[in-house]
């Protein structure tokens, strides 16, 4: 039994014992001990009557100010206050310091102004555990882990600005506490002895409890209904579609499209029983920890001095990890299908295949300049057919856009566009914006008038968007008159990164034209949205800007154009050089030209003048192994000038599966390569590379006479310049082209192909000498060029005695040679 | 204009091996980069099909069996002129003789021969004493009482099994039913369809899917995902039950004490042939039907407890809920079954055996556990019964329910107890009681393929539907290990 399988069971115990924290699987008896549930002076709230404090009752075992001091969930982003951010307005990256798109709300511009952050909590508050300096309100553990914490009347306390009541009312679902005229009151009866609620378990954080504020997250074998997305609350779901369930989608509950077919379950990982906080684990858990290779010596397998369970559990450090496939999985173990596998690991992230499509509505567009009657900004999803939040909408899924991600792997995402005003350097609240354009629910006559195009009296959700300057002027009237004045419209397009739904192989993208080819979704152009609203375009920002252009299309209607074949990536298939190809038509077409026009001109010549009759002699001129090898050659060149062109434009000819044709390619190549090396041996030992090397002795004396016939004698019928012989195969213009193609066409061609073919064995070669991007189109530069020689060449064997006598001797190995009596025996 | 080469001038005509050579050297340029590229193809996996026997081809015997037939008996003469061993090979059937023969069981000093004729079950309790009943489904003509002839040649019925005319019924003691037309049925004769067997296998319990949660008339024309060899793939039931000389392969855990002859999916299937090595490790814990056969009685409910003492009233009769006869019922659609252990056998109670003093009897409760290596966890249906026992002897009483001084004739349990007892040979104590009894139902059939099979989280994790306490472990084993990780 390996070390690894030996591992595994003992270290799933100590994980369910550190993760789970609570009852564990099939075992009645809980893990935590009963907690008294403690107010801020460390007395019983059910003696003291005051609002619970997490950081008293937890922090009796647990070291609540360092756990709260090591929390991405506690801070906020308040840590990053003044370091800017994406907008001008922003005064930090994070939660806190930012403006939310989404919701349109995170207008915080003072911190230390009470009644701005008493704002903030009102709005964002519900998405935030607490814990920070700026917000003041204390850490709320109860949030992540309680079995069934109450978010809602959490969140109604920051709403009715009652912050110091909210982790009280976290509790309102154990019972133990109720609403009586307003107030929050311990229900006596509730309690134990101790103070502590009678059977509350604290327990690790539950999927469930992640999915709170998270997004869709089911646990267990449970159905899935897409139906209803919160903006706020579903903010994965909301923001990229992402749903993590186990349950197979045919067996949900959700409107899909195909869903007959969609036998896979929503998230495998969900499936596979692995829960969010196995992912996204405590920096110090001891049952998930492992050191990164960076600081581990080389000849430590595990440094066994880990830290002691206890003392994680009282520090347990929650600034959480967030694990890659990679750190849990093998790529390399799975993937022997796959051709150039180094090659598409270096390039792509696992989602980007494995994450093809979104099954579930993902926000598309919010335009906070209007809002429904409802209060609500207008949205429009993708992903859905028609409204998300209705049962009857027909879930159709969507493929996210595929984009460089931090690390340069390319990796889906999915774009949201945003409009909002901006009044005064900062984004005109939503609250603001419902005050100025409704009154009691109702569009104001202003708004009405300029938005109602059909003339019922009603605005449509189809009218809702500001398309004109009136339109836009009218609004801005009416947020002058509540309180934003010279209010202009601001738009922004943000990537959010998809990481959960993943598929297992037999869902994953497998087919090669998916990225290599005319429909890729490498090239792609993601429709943002059909109109702007105020023609104002959505600028990229955050991780976007830069890996594509924002554009307009002459609909009005604006889209994302990335950019791809950047850097290092040359994307076989779809990539092409334009001049190459160009170059490379017109050298064909250029020697069709020639060579048509000569034809004729000897056809021509020979009706006018038939041809005298040359006295020719056979002579053996092609060995059996020269034959062999030119042929064997011949099949070679002509299959990889063809598969080459499958590869270069599959789409031109798309009759043959890619990844077959690459596969012939590089054999054949193979062959060509052992074929031609075998031959240089050949003709090396031989010494017949003579034959092949120009003698300079008087050489353009004789090249012009080989011209000369070419261009005159031909014509005439005159005998050939040079005679040929076994000795001496080639004309002086066939020894000079023959150099130039051995010498330098070849070489490249082979060179280039290696370096293609090893990109993924020698990644440094390539990247070397200017990466695929430049070692990509030689190549096809190169292969053009061969085919315009083969051309030539095919075309001057016909220029012998007779026309096919060049080939026939290539056959047979027997020539007809002319015998010029004047030069007889001169050949040497 | 050119002269024929001299034939001795090519080196070839003497060096006839340079062709040969040459050719070799050029094939191998040719064949070498391509075995090194070219990656190789995995195995091909073991091909089921090769498993399904062949159908033989119907032959049309319109003009053979012309008739006219009276009786059932004289249309088995007739099949036996040609096929003249049929009756013989049937005669040594369980289909015809409703009991195995003897094997030897562990606790009994005797050999046991179990079979339909003398076991009892939590439905209709028993066939003795009740015959013309219960021998509508027998695969014979006549059987009515305990002189039945078994050794008649033309007592075998061979239209039950072989009429495709689909209007071929039994009636009470397996006689053709009133009606029937036996020409008919006689010159449609072919091979066994699903209709065939399902007549009796689908309806056992007296109605449709009543026993078998996983066999119901639905399977006569099923669609794929009811079982995916019948729906998808057309499979009849002999394709599995492979049938040589009338021995139809298989095996009932409700009658059988021994685990010969019976079928298991690995006859055709590799048992590791999962992609996923984490489901390839279940196979040696877990039945392949367990997970691929998430749910049963997908399109009839079937009967899962039925309260004999609840008989004789008179309530409104709803076949699913209460007839006055047969007391009250509970059936379940979509049932999720109940998982156990097992090494294929059962314990067996047989008539006379002291019944349970506390909790359920179990009337076939399958052997196995975690610790025998030989067990994997199956599912099961499980019926439970409140039926009538005397509590002096502590046994189960066979009751007459059919036919004169019957229960279902007179409503008098006492009397039909005393009956029963008489014809089965064990004593009455003249006082009668209910217990309750336990019978396991293998779920075997409406198999799913891999799409609709059961997930890791269906019973790992959180909401899992397997009760690893009850199975042995000392909890989800995804967390503590499986048996052989020191537990089995």
């Amino acid at each position: 039994m390996s070390k690894a399988r030996l591992v595994l069971p003992a270290a799933a115990a100590v994980a369910a014992v550190l993760l789970v924290a609570g009852p564990a699987a099939g075992d009645d008896t809980p893990f935590h001990p009963p907690v008294p549930i403690l107010d801020a002076a460390g007395d019983p709230v059910v003696e003291s009557g005051e609002p619970v404090s997490p950081t008293e009752t937890c922090g009796a075992c647990h070291d609540a100010g360092y756990i709260a001091g090591h929390a991405a969930h506690a801070d906020a982003g308040s840590s990053d206050l003044g370091a800017g951010g994406v907008r001008p307005w922003d005064l930090g990256p994070g939660w806190l310091g930012s403006w939310d798109p989404i919701t349109g709300w995170g207008t915080l511009t003072d911190p230390s102004d009470p009644a701005q952050v008493a704002g903030w909590l009102a709005t964002l508050g519900a998405r935030h555990a607490g814990g920070d300096p700026v917000t003041g309100t204390e850490f709320d553990c109860f949030v992540c882990h309680l079995g069934e914490a109450s978010l809602e009347a959490r969140s109604a306390m920051f709403a009715e600005g009652r912050p110091g009541d909210a982790t009280t009312a976290t509790l309102a679902a154990t019972g133990a506490v109720a609403l009586e005229g307003g107030e929050w009151v311990w229900v006596t009866d509730a309690f134990d002895a101790d103070g502590s609620i009678t059977g509350l378990v604290p327990q690790g954080p539950t999927i469930t409890a992640c999915g709170e504020c998270h997004g869709m997250a089911v646990v267990g074998p449970e159905v899935v209904t897409t139906t209803g997305i919160d903006l706020l609350a579903d903010r994965m779901t909301a923001l990229t579609g992402e749903v993590f369930a186990g349950d197979r989608m045919h067996e949900s509950g959700a409107n899909l499209a195909g869903k007959a077919a969609l036998s896979r379950p929503w998230d495998v990982h969900a499936e596979r029983v692995v829960a969010c906080s196995e992912c996204h684990h405590a920096a110090n858990n001891p049952a998930l920890f492992r050191e990164a290779d960076a600081t581990r010596p080389e000849h430590l397998i595990l440094d066994a001095r880990q830290i002691d369970p206890g003392v994680y559990l009282e520090r347990p450090d929650h600034r959480l990890v967030t694990e890659k496939c990679t750190d849990c999985h093998d790529a390399t173990a799975a993937h022997e299908w796959l051709p150039y596998e180094e090659r598409h690991f270096e390039a792509l992230a696992c989602e980007t295949c494995h994450i093809p499509t979104v099954v579930g509505p993902a926000l598309a567009v919010v335009d906070h300049t209007v809002v429904t009657t409802g209060g609500e900004p207008r949205t429009v999803w993708r992903g859905v057919d028609g409204d998300p939040t209705a049962a009857g909408s027909l879930v159709t899924g969507y493929a996210p856009a595929v984009l460089p991600d931090a690390g340069g792997d390319l990796a889906p995402f999915n774009l949201v566009a945003t409009w909002t005003w901006v009044s005064g350097g900062a984004p005109v609240g939503p609250d603001v914006v419902a005050g100025a354009l409704l009154d009691g629910g109702q569009y104001r006559p202003e708004v009405v008038a300029a938005f109602d195009a059909d003339g019922d009296g009603v605005v449509s959700t189809g009218e809702l968007i500001i398309t004109t300057e009136d339109q836009e002027r009218a609004v801005a009237a009416l947020l002058a008159d509540a309180g934003a004045p010279e209010a202009e419209i601001a738009a922004e397009t943000r990537a959010y990164p998809i990481h959960h739904t993943v598929a297992t192989g037999d869902w994953a993208t497998s087919e090669c034209s998916t990225c290599h080819g005319s429909d890729s979704i490498l090239d792609g152009t993601t429709l943002l949205a059909a109109a702007a609203p105020g023609g104002v375009a959505p600028e990229a920002v955050g991780t976007l800007a830069g890996a594509g252009t924002v554009t307009r299309g002459d609909d009005g209607s604006v889209a994302f154009e990335a950019s791809s074949g950047s850097g290092d990536l040359y994307v076989f298939g779809t990539d092409r050089v334009l001049w190459v190809d160009v170059l490379g038509v017109l050298a064909i077409l250029g020697v069709l030209a020639g060579v048509g026009a000569h034809a004729g001109a000897r056809w021509w010549a020979a009706r006018r003048n038939p041809l005298p009759h040359v006295p020719v002699e056979p002579v053996y001129m092609y060995t059996v192994y020269e034959r062999l090898w030119h042929w064997l050659q011949t099949i070679a060149i002509f299959t990889l000038l063809a598969t080459g062109l499958v590869i270069h434009a599959p789409d031109l000819l798309g009759f043959a599966s890619f990844r077959w044709t690459v596969a012939v390619h590089n054999v054949v190549a193979a062959v060509l390569l052992v074929n031609a090396a075998l031959s240089a041996f050949y003709h090396v030992a031989s010494g017949e590379i003579r034959q092949f090397i120009p003698r300079p002795q008087g050489f353009f004396d004789r090249a012009i006479s080989q011209a000369v016939y070419y261009v005159k004698g031909i014509f005439k019928g005159e005998p050939h310049p040079f005679e040929k012989d076994p000795r001496n195969k080639m004309n002086p213009l066939q020894q000079v082209t023959y150099f130039a193609i051995l010498n330098v066409l070849l070489p490249l061609q082979i060179v280039t192909g290696i370096v293609i073919w090893g990109a993924q064995r020698w990644p440094d070669l390539a990247s070397g000498i200017g990466g695929l991007s430049v070692v990509g189109p030689v190549h096809a530069l190169c292969a053009w060029l061969f085919a315009a020689f083969v051309i030539m060449h095919v075309y001057l064997t016909t220029t012998g005695h007779t026309p096919l006598a060049g080939i026939k001797a290539m056959v047979t190995g027997w020539d007809e040679v002319e015998r010029h009596t004047v030069e007889e025996g001169s050949a040497s | 204009m050119s002269s024929l080469p001299p034939p001795d001038q090519s080196p070839s005509r003497h060096h006839p091996w340079l062709w040969v050579g040459a050719l070799a050297a050029t094939l191998a340029i040719v064949a070498i980069p391509i075995i090194l590229f070219v990656p190789e193809r995995a195995a091909e996996a073991d091909d089921p099909w090769a498993h399904v026997p062949d159908r033989v081809p119907e032959t049309s015997h319109a003009a053979l069996l012309t008739g006219p037939f009276e009786t059932g008996q004289e249309v088995t003469a007739a099949c036996l002129e040609c096929h003249e061993d049929a009756a013989e090979q049937m005669k040594h059937t369980v289909h015809f003789t409703w009991q195995a023969e003897p094997v030897e069981v562990e606790g009994r000093d005797e050999p046991v021969a179990l079979g339909k004729a003398n076991a009892i079950n939590n439905f209709c309790i028993g066939i003795q004493g009740n015959w013309p009943a219960c021998t509508s489904c027998h695969a014979g003509y006549g059987w009515e009482d305990d002189t039945y002839d078994f050794t008649e040649d033309t007592n075998v019925d061979c239209l039950v099994c072989h009429d495709t005319s689909g209007q071929y019924v039994k009636a009470n003691a397996g006689v053709p039913a009133e009606g029937v037309d036996l020409v008919a049925a006689a010159q449609s004769v072919g091979g066994p369809s699903r209709t065939n067997c399902g007549g009796c296998h689908f309806a056992g319990g007296g109605g449709d899917a009543v026993k078998h949660g996983d066999l119901d008339t639905s399977l006569s024309y099923p669609s794929a995902n009811v079982d995916v060899h019948m729906g998808e793939y057309d499979f009849i039931c002999t394709d599995c039950h492979k049938t040589e000389d009338h021995q139809i392969s298989g095996r009932a855990a409700s009658v059988s004490l021994d685990d010969v002859n019976g079928i298991d999916c690995t006859d055709c299937h590799s048992e590791d042939l999962h992609e996923d090595d984490r489901i390839n490790s279940h196979v040696s814990s877990v039945a392949c039907r367990t997970c691929h056969i998430p749910t049963e009685a997908l399109r009839e409910p079937t009967k899962v407890h039925w309260d004999w003492s609840a008989a004789g009233q008179d309530l409104p009769e709803d076949v699913h809920e209460y007839l006055k006869i047969k007391g009250s019922f509970i059936y379940e659609d979509d049932l999720v079954p109940h998982y156990e252990w097992s090494n294929g056998t059962v314990s067996r109670y047989l008539l006379g055996d002291p019944i349970e003093e506390d909790g359920s009897t179990a009337l076939n409760a399958p052997n196995g556990s975690i610790d025998d290596p030989d067990s994997k966890i199956f599912p099961f249906k499980i019926h439970t019964a409140i039926q009538i026992y005397d509590p002096v002897y502590g046994y189960l009483i066979q009751p007459k329910t059919f036919g004169e001084g019957g229960y279902w004739t007179d409503f008098d349990w006492d009397e039909a107890a005393r009956l029963g007892m008489e014809i089965a040979g064990l004593a009455y104590s003249g006082e009668y009681d209910f217990t309750e009894t336990t019978m396991h139902w293998p779920t075997a059939h409406m198999v799913q393929p891999a799409e609709n099979a059961l997930q890791c989280n269906d019973c790992h994790g959180e909401g899992g539907r397997l009760d690893w306490a009850s199975l042995g472990y000392e909890g989800d084993p995804m967390i503590y290990g499986g048996r052989e990780a020191g537990q089995g």
